[in-house]
């Protein structure tokens, strides 16, 4: 099967006046697995929906292999969409679900019949065929609307959510499946998501996508371990938020905890914040350093344990091994193994290879008084 | 309900056990239960029953008796309504068939039939076409035009049919609306409807139109986008979508939208009354004119019966068509 390439060139679409889409540029390479990531509203599937033609943009080009298809209707574009709810039609059985069209393309009936059984037997389904959606499984059901999206062999493939209706157990199911298909078969393949596990399992590259603009562009690893900004960060993953203001070579945060970084990257006065990932959080039983943390919740989580910590003001929230052994009140020192410096506003990240583990420092009597002016400090998960 | 009756039971035999002072006997607390649950059972079976009863009694008893009068049994509960009648052919033995055969050897009766199942299988088929062409359509294609269209469709839902009756009486009469355009236009009485069986058709068409869009509104509403979207995406046309998507899927509400107007079509008697023409006339108006005007209540009995026959043709395609479906087409 064909893999295509998709570009998007300055793409707006506006409801009622308000944007949905605002100038969206986006390159999707041949055979690629690119997944649209953001939260409700931030324009994913209005982006999904005018690559599949169900929406025209407002401006702005959509180009498939070159070939500009911003005004081509949606039956004759080469893409094929599997939709969030399940969508098969409950008159027809799964071999006339499948086969619906190719049947109106006027395929030879041998070569229907050859192809739905193909299909069929791809998607494990072989034996079903007779039967209708309503006797099949939701996982079963999506099985099928994937196999009817494939019959017509479509350059670009659109997956609008479509693990959402399905429970835990058949969604990780399906979503191994649907990726192992998709290397298989080549298709180009555009998925829209607001699961971040989804993203990051299935995709080559994830767009996280914000109000309608992009935010950030790039492999999971790339947008996990570099994120752009603190939405991205926060949105990926979770993530600790302190503020914070540079000093000489560290960061100095409320209640005067102090945090090294590298040097030259920052200039003294800079309002910043720091992000610290949970898991990125290290506990430490050396009693030389400075900052102590007063350990005020384990929650374990099957493969490992959520602990919330406080010094003074500032919360913390840190995973670790399910074989640490800590109890709600015990004093702990932590290092941070990587840090995330974002500009004051959660814009640009202004240091984000900071590498080294870093010991939170902090005057020795800070965990004892507590901190004043703490209000930029927390914990987002 | 019967499952916590009986744990109830066991927790307080438990408690209280057999010989505990001052409980009455369980065996006694039982049967008083019992008694109660019973009294219950029987309120609900009579609350079950009543309507039953009232069916019966107000519309199963006249039958039977319209039933003997029409094959000559003139007496009994029929004789008052004998003593006054005309025409009366009466039973020899176990019954007659002779006023059947009378009415259906006369040729204005058998085209009042023909003209009946015109008015209905017509009116309902452009019903359910127009209801069906406005719904499906604006959910393919919204727009405003269609949206107007129908909201105009059910506003006669809420004009008394003997007052819509008389208005297209004369809209599309002689001297009505549509024959002085038709005049002006040179078409000497080119479009004159009352007093004809295709103006019953029209009056009847828009009498019944609102509960048909308003049905299948609901219907092509219950669809969900996805459904739909994934037609368009396999490459299928609007047309196609509704012929082979929207269609098969409404095939009860279709049904039901045909079945209901061709029965309320069939037992009409204000639309063809004012707007029909004298002959040949809806069956409806047949029977009360033979009733009243011709004083023949043992013809108007068959013509009834006649009405009833057609009716159950109808209901026997309203059970066909909403059956529901156990295997898929392959």
């Amino acid at each position: 099967m064909q893999g295509s390439e998709l570009v998007l060139e300055q793409v707006t679409k506006s409801f009622s006046g308000a944007p949905a889409v605002d100038a969206v540029s986006l390159t999707v390479r041949p055979h690629e697995f690119l997944t649209l990531l953001g939260p409700s509203g931030s324009g994913k599937t209005t982006i999904l929906r005018m690559v599949g033609g169900f929406l025209s943009p407002d401006t702005g080009r959509i180009l498939i292999d070159g070939v500009d298809v911003s005004g081509v209707p949606v039956e004759r574009r080469p893409t094929a969409m599997l939709f969030q709810q399940l969508s098969l039609w409950p008159h027809l059985n799964v071999s006339r679900n499948v086969s619906f069209g190719l049947e109106l393309r006027h395929r030879p009936k041998q070569e229907i019949a050859r192809r739905v059984h193909e299909l069929l037997s791809v998607v494990g389904l072989a034996e079903l065929g007779s039967r209708l959606p309503a006797q099949l499984s939701g996982g079963q059901q999506q099985r099928v609307a994937l196999a009817r999206a494939l019959a017509l062999e479509p350059r670009i493939l659109l997956l609008d959510e479509p693990f959402s209706a399905l429970d835990t157990k058949l969604r990780v199911e399906l979503r191994t499946f649907v990726r192992s298909l998709q290397r298989e078969v080549g298709t180009t393949t555009l998925l829209v998501t607001h699961d971040q596990e989804e993203a990051l399992e299935l995709s080559d590259r994830i767009v996280v996508m914000r109000d309608g603009h992009v935010e950030q562009v790039g492999s999971p690893t790339d947008i996990y371990e570099t994120p752009a900004t603190t939405f991205v960060a926060e949105f990926l993953g979770a993530m600790n938020f302190f503020t914070g203001a540079a000093s000489g070579q560290q960061v100095r945060l409320a209640g005067d905890v102090a945090v090294p970084v590298d040097e030259g990257v920052l200039a003294a006065g800079d309002r910043l914040e720091m992000g610290v990932r949970p898991e990125d959080v290290v506990l430490d039983a050396d009693a030389g350093l400075p900052a102590r943390f007063t350990v005020e919740e384990v929650t374990s989580k099957g493969h490992f344990r959520a602990l919330r910590l406080r010094c003074g003001a500032l919360d913390l929230r840190a995973f670790v091994d399910k074989g640490v052994v800590v109890a709600p009140g015990d004093d702990v020192a932590v290092r941070f193994r990587k840090v995330h410096l974002f500009g004051s506003g959660g814009g640009g990240q202004v240091a984000p290879e900071a590498a080294a583990e870093r010991p939170v420092a902090a005057p020795s009597a800070m965990a004892v008084r507590g901190a004043s002016g703490t209000s930029g400090s927390g914990s987002r998960p | 309900m019967s499952e916590t009756s009986v744990s109830t039971e066991v927790a307080e035999a438990v408690v209280g056990g057999a010989g505990a002072p001052g409980a009455p006997a369980p065996r006694a607390r039982r049967s008083r239960r019992s008694a109660e649950g019973g009294s219950r059972g029987g309120l609900a079976g009579l609350l079950g029953y009543l309507p039953v009863a009232f069916l019966l009694v107000f519309g199963g008893i006249p039958i039977v008796f319209s039933l003997l009068l029409m094959f000559g049994h003139l007496g009994g509960p029929n004789a008052a309504i004998s003593e006054l009648g005309q025409g009366e052919i009466p039973a020899h033995g176990i019954g007659t068939l002779g006023a059947i055969t009378q009415l259906f050897e006369n040729a204005s009766y058998r085209q009042d039939i023909f003209a009946t199942v015109m008015v209905f299988v017509v009116t309902a088929a452009v019903v359910l076409a127009i209801a069906a062409l406005l719904t499906f359509w604006h959910r393919l294609r919204p727009s405003k035009p269609l949206a107007v269209l129908q909201f105009l469709a059910v506003i006669p839902l809420f004009i008394p049919v003997v007052i819509a009756s008389f208005s297209l009486w004369t809209f599309w009469g002689d001297r009505g609306f549509t024959n002085s355009l038709a005049q002006l236009a040179g078409w000497s009485n080119g479009l004159i409807f009352s007093g004809r069986i295709q103006g019953v058709i029209l009056a009847e068409t828009w009498v019944s139109l609102p509960f048909a869009v308003l049905l299948l509104r609901a219907g092509v509403a219950s669809l969900g986008d996805s459904s739909l979207d994934a037609g368009r995406d396999a490459g299928a046309r609007p047309f196609t979508i509704a012929r082979r998507i929207m269609l098969p899927q409404l095939r009860r509400e279709c049904t039901v939208v045909f079945c209901f107007t061709a029965v309320g079509a069939l037992g009409s008697f204000t639309v063809p009354y004012i707007v029909g023409p004298s002959s040949p006339v809806m069956l409806g108006v047949d029977a009360v004119n033979t009733y009243t005007a011709y004083n023949q209540p043992q013809q108007a009995a068959v013509i009834g019966f006649t009405i009833f026959v057609l009716a159950a043709l109808i209901g026997c395609v309203y059970a066909l068509g909403s059956r529901s479906r156990r295997v898929g087409r392959g």
